[in-house]
Parts: C-alpha cells; sequence; structure tokens
C-alpha cells in the first residue's frame, strides 16, 4: 500500500503550520492550549516515525534478562510480550528478586527503557541532560 | 445588621453571593455588610478560590477588605487536607508566625454555601511559578527572596507533634520517608500500567532513609508556583491542603528538585536561584544546619511523587473520568521524572564512593 506522505509525516508539517502561521494569531487566553496541541502532535509524530523500533530494543533486552523460554511463553506479538515481562519485571523489583547478580543488568533495562520513551515524549530532556 | 448583596457580584449566583453575605454580616462585628465583587479566581482544579471584596459598616471590623474564599471543587479527589482541616493548618502557622493569608473565618454548616469553605484575607502579587523565573524586574530580588522563603520554611518547622488543634494530621512515627514509600507504592497498584523504573527507585528510597529523622509540620508542597512575589516581595505562602508531619529536608528537597524549576535548571532554588541563599535563611533562622545529603535523598522522592502523580493525572484521561489534553500530556512527562530520580540516584552514589 503506497500512502504518501505518511502519518508521520503529515502529523509533522501540520505541527509546523500551527506553530509557525497560527500560533502567532491565537488569542492569549487560547496560546497555553495551542502549545499544548502542538506539542501532543509532535510526540505523536516521533511515535510514528520510530515504528516498533524502541519495542524490539526493549524486548531483546528482556530477553537478555528472562531468557528465551520465558519470553516465547509471555504472548504472542512483540507488543503484548513486552507489556507482560514489563509487569513481571515491576513485580519482581517489588519483591527485591532483582538485587543479586542481574542487579546492574535490570538497572541498565531501565535507564535503557526511560531514555527509549524520552525520545518520543521528550528528546530535549535529553540533549539538556548531555545524555544524547 | 443589614447586607447588600451587591450589584457587581451578580454573574456568580446570587444565591451563593447572597448566602456568603449573611454568612459574613453574622460573623462579622457590623452594623451592614455589602458584597462589592466576588469573582471565582483561575487555577485550582481540586479546589475554587473567589476574590472577595466587601465594605464593612460600624463595628470592630469597620472598612473594606479583600478577601479570598476557598471551597472544594465539585469534583474533588479525596487525597489532600479537607477545607476544616486546612484551615487548622493555617490558623497554626499564621500563630506561629508564616507568612500566610490571615485565616478569617471557616463555615461548615452545608446549608449556606452547599460546601464547607473559609474565608482568608487576600495577598496580592503573582504566584505563576514561569513568570516569576522569568521576570526580569526580579533580578536583582531573587537572592533575598530566596532567603526570606528559607527563613519562613524554617519558621513553619518549629511546629512540632504535640501542638493544639493539629490531632488530625495522622502521626508519622520515626520514618516518614518510610510512609511515603509504602504510600506511594499503593499508589502504584492501583494503576494499570506497570512501572519497574519507580519500583526500582522506591526499593533505592527504601533503602536509603535518612537517619535522625526530626520530624515537624511540613508544607508538602513547598516550591515555586505556591508562594506569592509581590514587587519583589514574598507576600503569602499558599496552598496548604498537603501538610504533613515529616522530615523537615522533605520540603527543602520538594522545594529544590529538578521538576520545580520551570525550565531554569541552572537555578536549582526553585528556578529561582542557587541554593546558598535558600539554605542561609533557613539556617539561620532555624539553628540547625541542613543536610545536603537527606536533601539529595528527598530531591529523589520528589522526583517519584511527581512521577506518581503524573501517572495518576494520566489515568484520570484514560480512564474516561475527564477528558483533557493536558492531563493526557502529564502523563508523558513522567520519563523524565524517572530520569531525574535516576541520575540524581547515581549522583548520590557517586558522592558517597568518592
Amino acid at each position: 500500500m503506497n500512502n504518501e506522505p505518511d502519518g508521520a509525516e503529515l502529523l509533522r508539517v501540520a505541527q509546523k503550520v500551527l506553530r509557525e502561521h497560527l500560533l502567532p494569531g491565537v488569542a492569549k487566553q487560547q496560546r497555553y492550549e495551542a502549545l499544548m496541541v502542538a506539542n501532543a502532535m509532535a510526540i505523536a509524530a516521533r511515535e510514528l516515525e520510530a515504528g516498533d523500533a524502541g519495542l524490539r530494543e526493549e524486548l531483546r533486552m528482556l530477553t537478555e534478562l528472562y531468557g528465551d523460554t520465558v519470553v516465547s511463553q509471555s504472548g504472542t506479538s512483540v507488543k503484548e510480550k513486552v507489556a507482560r515481562l514489563n509487569k513481571r519485571l515491576a513485580k519482581d523489583i517489588r519483591a527485591g528478586v532483582m538485587d543479586g547478580a542481574c542487579a546492574q543488568g535490570v538497572r541498565a533495562l531501565l535507564k535503557a527503557q526511560v531514555i527509549g520513551r524520552l525520545r518520543v515524549s521528550n528528546p530535549k530532556y535529553l540533549k539538556a541532560a548531555g545524555i544524547e | 445588621m443589614g447586607l447588600n448583596g451587591g450589584s457587581q457580584a451578580s454573574h456568580l449566583g446570587k444565591e451563593m453571593v447572597y448566602a456568603v453575605g449573611e454568612f459574613l454580616a453574622a460573623v462579622c462585628d457590623c452594623a451592614r455588610l455589602e458584597i462589592r465583587d466576588m469573582r471565582l479566581l483561575s487555577g485550582g482544579a481540586v479546589q475554587e478560590n473567589y476574590a472577595l471584596d466587601i465594605e464593612v459598616e460600624g463595628g470592630a471590623d469597620h472598612g473594606r477588605h479583600a478577601l479570598v474564599l476557598r471551597t472544594d471543587a465539585t469534583s474533588r479527589v479525596q487525597t489532600s487536607l479537607s477545607r476544616s482541616e486546612e484551615f487548622a493548618v493555617l490558623k497554626a502557622v499564621h500563630a506561629a508566625g508564616v507568612n500566610v493569608p490571615e485565616p478569617l473565618w471557616l463555615c461548615e454548616d452545608p446549608s449556606v454555601i452547599g460546601r464547607t469553605f473559609f474565608v482568608m484575607r487576600r495577598v496580592s502579587g503573582v504566584a505563576a511559578g514561569h513568570k516569576l523565573v522569568r521576570d526580569p524586574g526580579l533580578e536583582t530580588a531573587r537572592e533575598s527572596l530566596l532567603e526570606r522563603l528559607g527563613r519562613e520554611l524554617a519558621r513553619l518547622h518549629t511546629i512540632r507533634p504535640g501542638v493544639p488543634g493539629l490531632d488530625f494530621l495522622p502521626e508519622c512515627g520515626y520514618a516518614p520517608a518510610l510512609n511515603r514509600v509504602n504510600l506511594y507504592r499503593r499508589y502504584l497498584d492501583l494503576l494499570s500500567s506497570p512501572q519497574p523504573a519507580l519500583e526500582w527507585c522506591l526499593n533505592w528510597l527504601e533503602r536509603n532513609q535518612p537517619e535522625n529523622v526530626d520530624v515537624v509540620l511540613c508544607h508538602s508542597d513547598f516550591r515555586t508556583g505556591n508562594y506569592m512575589v509581590d514587587n519583589g516581595k514574598l507576600t503569602g505562602i499558599l496552598d496548604w491542603e498537603f501538610a504533613a508531619w515529616s522530615d523537615f529536608h522533605e520540603d527543602i528537597g520538594w522545594f529544590c528538585a529538578r521538576c520545580w524549576r520551570f525550565g531554569r535548571d541552572d537555578r536549582e532554588a526553585g528556578g529561582m536561584g542557587g541554593r546558598e541563599a535558600f539554605y542561609r535563611g533557613y539556617e539561620r533562622s532555624s539553628g540547625s544546619s541542613v543536610d545536603h545529603n537527606a536533601v539529595a535523598y528527598w530531591e529523589v522522592m520528589a522526583a517519584v511523587r511527581w512521577a506518581v502523580i503524573a501517572l495518576q493525572q494520566a489515568e484520570r484521561h484514560l480512564s474516561g473520568e475527564e477528558e483533557s489534553l493536558e492531563l493526557a500530556l502529564t502523563g508523558r512527562l513522567v520519563p523524565e521524572m524517572e530520569m531525574d530520580a535516576l541520575m540524581q540516584i547515581d549522583s548520590i552514589a557517586g558522592r558517597q564512593s568518592a
């Protein structure tokens, strides 16, 4: 299916129009709301553009932690697997079972997850913090 | 005793204005009382604040008064103090000499406006954090403002458990940090999505609690945005609904946490300036020294707390309870707070091993 420009591109250019052409004419009381709309569009555009690369990387790290057998038993799609494994990870951390030999690996995984979400939600944060 | 509802207030429910006027005429020492204006102030999804201008004739309260009436919004969340309790806190801190709007009257009779409300004096100025950190007119005032905020906070922290009138505040024992950890874990359990990074931070917070905790009355939302500044001078500390017994470093950590610097990350004290002036004001007034490690610990707690609150707000949108772009976007702030917490933990570990 060739449906171009794709959704990410449409959101990107629509957001640009909103910021550059419409925002200057928006009444002061509505400016905050208009900025929120532009921000939501920018986040959605980045998310679409990234596709499922982030999700696959997350699954790769979770597989490293839990092993192939556990991962293969955790649902069918990448999304479902990641969701289920994250649920288990949260539970395991709370229970204190991730403190031993795997502590460093868990720590690195969590940091990578957070960075992955920041790339979509707020890449400026990563730049300001000197992470990327 | 006479009463005049006033014409300028007609855009609000006439019945409400009349009922408030009647209540005030009864509690004021006066011959006649007129409500000259009453209008809803912006901000506050949980509370409603009305600016109230009255004119009193005769008696001890003779003259014009600029007041604020504070009541619950119709859709209130039961996680903070009730208005009666907040009024009691305001009275206690006012009596201790903290710079707050003077609390005047409490009305718990539901037949008046249908909800409990209290009336306090209106203080002038600006509270909005993004304005205060950017206002070029404050350039020379920020240092002394921070020192003053430190002094006010120290004065608040002279109030200790056992003070009469605050029995409704839950006891916190000797482990306020652990109470917070347990509370945030309970909040996480109510959410639909798992939060492994926050769980990890909560474990760290459980294992690294500060020792020798000094428990005092904390504001628990003491930050830029919750105090009023007029012409470079502090005019009042606002929003006392989260007051609780805790380690005094919790208030200092919340004030300094990155998430409350309104984009001015370089100014570590609330986006207003360096920590030195703030700590100096605090230490000179309290006579006790600020434990920098404890503040660093409570800044991790601050990031986790904000993350949990942001998740709760996003949940309100996701559950269909309240469709809101602002609430939805708040959910996307969570990884910033998680990263703040993780980096803060790293920096504490680095300091310990150095």
